[in-house]
């Protein structure tokens, strides 16, 4: 199971980086997001997969039956937080473009104080 | 007790701005009172410092890296407390006079207190650490009080110039520090000494070696390191009679000293410190006979005093120890008298030219009565401490365990034209000075301050004493100093008539030759040192060369530094991507390829994981040949139900939850957004550029594939689930256990969590407010 979806991975991080070198912002807010869907998966893939099971903690319940909670619970994190920093990066690019006219960053650095 | 030595002084410097203002015209006072009565208390500590009766303190501050506050006052401790009060209180009473109403008398009072509080921290510390804390703390201290007068940019420079030097010398000493530590796993002075023949076997022995020597001789201005010394004469007088001759520079020798126990007798060691020694004796001596500037003079002949110094401690025996520890205490005294006259001159002169002075004798004869004893006590002519020394140097560099080989001869050689030379130049100082006849400069001021006087006058009366009378310092200081060194009782036994020896014949000839150098010093500074005297000035090629290094540097530096840090984007994603990808490489190199074989085995492929990663990754090449934004988002909404739908299939309904609702609430704010900006991107880069940047990230993507398929294939630690498993409901009182991970478990992580988003959406709250109202 973990092959093909490391493969996807693997897609999602390389289409991710190519949206970050490009010069408009709203594709490096784009490429951002799906660099941390791929970096969330991959936490995911490494804490193993497993089908048909949820982390409650009943008698008799044991590791293997479900995804490692650890790993859940660091994703939760990293989800919530990732989309905190894609909403402010889109609302900072929205602003950009309001002020300057543009999204491209190479102009931005033309733009002094 | 042994804190308040270190402790007081930088109280007491740190308290300087703060007292009230009437106190700003007895600054010297102030200082000198806290100075006297820590001499006091160290000189009520004379008896108390043999052997058993060596008083040590610790403190564990950080016990787990060896770092300890320890301290210790044993007889070489002792010795250079005495010193560093002594004459700092001699030193500050000048100054109270001498600095009168200078720009900057509060600064200077305070950095010189600081300083005499780390000078006194560098010579009782007792852990390597704190010595090197210590070691820089006077390094920072000399370099502002060589730049005192910061609206000057010469001080700025010499001041700088100083501080590099030392400071890479100080590096390499701390390195020298770390290997002893890799070695003995300890910082511990004691214990240092105690486990010294483990430092002497280990394989790390050499580069131990040339690393303190390196912070020694950069320190105390020993040859080639010398040219820093001269050009810190631009710092008021009692800064160079202080730091710059009597106490600073010679931490280098106190470093050399307390490590003679543990490297004597080592060939690199005693070799390297011989030469270099002996060397910075002759040359510093040669170039002081060329200067014209009193203070210059003494800064050259304080160099070449230092490498004397250096060379007798590198000699490693007890003899030689005990002169050398003598000759420290009677050259801290003579010198920093000697610059206190020189300062004086100045005071009343207003020069201190050596070519445009003459008969200050009728002048100033209680100045050149002082004058005349510590420069003839410089020069080694009885009954003057300088003489004392040098019999006992000439002595111990012929007083060897096994029979006296060439290289003894040779040093002992070397000293005695040494001694010449600093006889020359010390007649040239006395006799240029105040020699002459009645034509000489009309002073500047109407009478000589006594404190101007008396400080050095005092200073002279301890030169003569000790001269006359070693055994007064001989039992109490010199003896327990050598002890502290050797780690056994010795007995230096000095005097001033030490009866016909050799030593004795070798001082007659070298106070002849002196005089005979003195006579022709001219001839002797235009042929023989023309070449090589021009090189090694602080106004010579050396100088020059260094700040040549020093340029190149700083103009390199920006331009690597540009190169990395040009404000592109796109380049500094490239870089760390790069070292990413490389660092992959040379683990993949080293390791070889992972067993991937392992992962094929227990495949157990159904459909529904084919066609889920498939879309996933169709998903996103859709999105990549989209031209408008819209389109972007909608397949970014797909992928994200995608990895929705890989969480609930793979077991994770907590994260297909939380999945589900970012998702729509970021399409949202996308959608948003666009209505906002363009409704289509208008720069498109070149064929060539896009051609690059499909390849690199083309490469990026089957680097992540690889990396966690090797990851995946290779045998992993067990994982820490089961512990949150056992005792969620236990500890936590819930079931679900993503849950109580998250806010009990992990709880603080989450706490931090909340924290950036609420952060961020105060932010994007404030921004869509500004753009709402057209801001």
């Amino acid at each position: 199971m973990e092959i093909p979806l490391s493969m996807a991975i693997g897609v999602l991080a390389g289409g991710g980086l190519f949206l970050l070198l490009q010069r408009s912002v709203f594709k490096i807010v784009v490429g951002l997001l799906l660099l941390s869907h791929a970096a969330n998966l991959t936490i995911f893939v490494v804490g193993k997969l497993t089908k048909g099971g949820s982390p409650i903690a009943e008698k008799g319940a044991a590791i293997g039956g479900f995804a490692d909670p650890l790993v859940q619970a660091l994703i939760l994190t990293a989800i919530v937080i990732g989309f905190g920093i894609a909403a402010f990066l889109l609302t900072l690019a929205v602003r950009t473009h309001k002020v300057m006219g543009s999204d491209d960053v190479d102009e931005m650095r033309n733009l002094k104080g | 007790m042994t804190l308040l030595f270190f402790a007081v002084p930088m109280a007491a410097g740190a308290a300087v701005p703060l007292l009230p203002s009437f106190m700003r015209r007895y600054l010297g006072l102030y200082a000198a009172a806290v100075m006297a009565s820590l001499f006091g208390l160290a000189l009520a500590q004379v008896p108390l410092s043999f052997g058993e009766n060596t008083q040590t303190f610790s403190f564990a501050w950080m016990p787990d890296l060896g770092v300890n506050l320890s301290f210790i006052l044993d007889g070489y401790s002792l010795l250079f407390v005495l010193l560093i009060t002594g004459i700092g209180t001699l030193i500050f009473l000048y100054s109270q006079r001498y600095m009168g109403h200078h720009t900057h008398i509060l600064k200077f009072y305070c950095w010189m207190l600081i300083f005499a509080g780390s000078m006194l921290g560098l010579v009782t510390s007792a852990n390597l650490i704190v010595l090197y804390l210590f070691w820089e703390m006077t390094t920072i201290s000399s370099y502002f009080l060589i730049g005192l007068s910061d609206e000057n940019s010469r001080a700025r420079r010499n001041a700088m110039r100083a501080l590099t030097i030392t400071v890479l010398g100080g590096l390499a000493m701390l390195a020298g520090f770390v290997l002893i530590y890799i070695t003995l796993g300890t910082f511990e002075l004691s214990e240092v000494m105690a486990r010294a023949s483990e430092i002497r076997e280990s394989p790390l022995l050499t580069p131990i070696v040339i690393l303190i020597i390196l912070g020694a001789v950069t320190k105390s201005a020993i040859f080639p390191f010398h040219i820093w010394l001269p050009s810190a004469m631009v710092a008021p007088t009692p800064v160079s009679a202080y730091l710059h001759s009597a106490t600073m520079v010679k931490a280098g020798i106190f470093l050399v000293a307390r490590f003679t126990f543990v490297f004597a007798g080592i060939p690199i060691w005693e070799v390297t410190l011989v030469v270099l020694g002996l060397a910075t004796l002759i040359v510093g001596g040669m170039l002081a006979l060329r200067q014209h500037d009193l203070k210059s003079l003494l800064a050259y002949s304080t160099i070449s005093q230092l490498g004397m110094m250096m060379a007798l401690y590198g000699l490693g025996t007890e003899v030689s120890e005990a002169a050398a520890t003598y000759h420290l205490l009677s050259h801290a005294v003579f010198k920093g008298a000697l610059f206190l006259i020189a300062g004086t001159i100045e005071y009343e002169i207003g020069s201190r030219e050596v070519r445009s002075l003459e008969g200050l004798a009728f002048l100033m004869p209680v100045l050149a009565g002082v004058a005349a004893v510590v420069s003839l006590s410089l020069g080694g002519i009885p009954p003057f401490s300088g003489f004392v020394s040098k019999e006992a140097l000439l002595d111990a560099a012929l007083h060897v365990p096994h029979s006296v080989d060439a290289f003894h001869w040779v040093a002992a050689g070397i000293l005695v034209l040494g001694s010449a030379v600093t006889l020359a130049y010390s007649l040239r100082f006395l006799i240029g000075a105040f020699g002459g006849s009645h034509a000489g400069p009309r002073p500047i001021r109407p009478s000589v301050p006594n404190l101007l006087v008396m400080a050095p006058g005092a200073l002279a009366v301890v030169t003569v004493v000790i001269g006359v009378y070693p055994e007064l310092v001989d039992g109490g200081l010199i003896s327990p100093a050598v002890e502290a060194l050797a780690g056994h009782p010795y007995k230096a036994g000095l005097h001033l008539w030490a009866g016909f020896k050799l030593a004795l014949l070798f001082s007659v000839i070298a106070i002849a030759l002196g005089i005979v150098v003195y006579m022709y010093y001219q001839q002797i500074n235009s042929r023989v040192w023309m070449f090589i005297g021009r090189g090694l000035t602080h106004r010579g090629l050396a100088v020059r060369g260094f700040e040549q290094v020093m340029i190149f540097l700083t103009r390199s530096a920006p331009r690597i530094y540009l190169r990395f840090q040009n404000g592109d984007l796109r380049r500094y994603i490239a870089v760390v991507v790069l070292a990413a990808m490389a660092l992959v490489a040379m683990a993949l190199v080293r390791t070889g390829a992972p067993p991937f074989s392992r992962l094929v085995e227990g495949a157990n492929l159904g459909v529904i994981d084919l066609a889920l990663a498939l879309f996933l990754a169709l998903g996103a090449a859709f999105l990549l040949f989209r031209r408008r934004p819209l389109e972007m988002v909608l397949a970014l909404g797909f992928i994200g139900a995608l990895v929705t739908a890989a969480f609930a299939l793979y077991s994770a309904p907590d994260l297909a939850l939380t999945q589900l609702v970012v998702e729509l609430l970021m399409v949202v704010l996308l959608v948003l957004g666009i209505s906002k900006m363009l409704k289509t991107f208008n720069v498109s880069a070149p064929r060539r550029v896009l051609a690059l940047q499909v390849g690199f990230s083309a490469a990026f993507g089957v680097m992540v594939t690889f990396l966690l398929l090797a990851v995946l294939s290779t045998p992993q630690h067990p994982s820490i689930a089961p512990f949150f498993l056992e005792n969620s409901a236990a500890l936590a009182k819930a079931k679900n256990v993503v849950n109580t991970i998250l806010v009990d478990f992990r709880g603080f992580d989450t706490l931090g969590e909340i924290t950036v988003v609420g952060m961020a959406a105060l932010a994007v709250f404030a921004m869509i407010r500004a753009v709402r109202e057209g801001r």
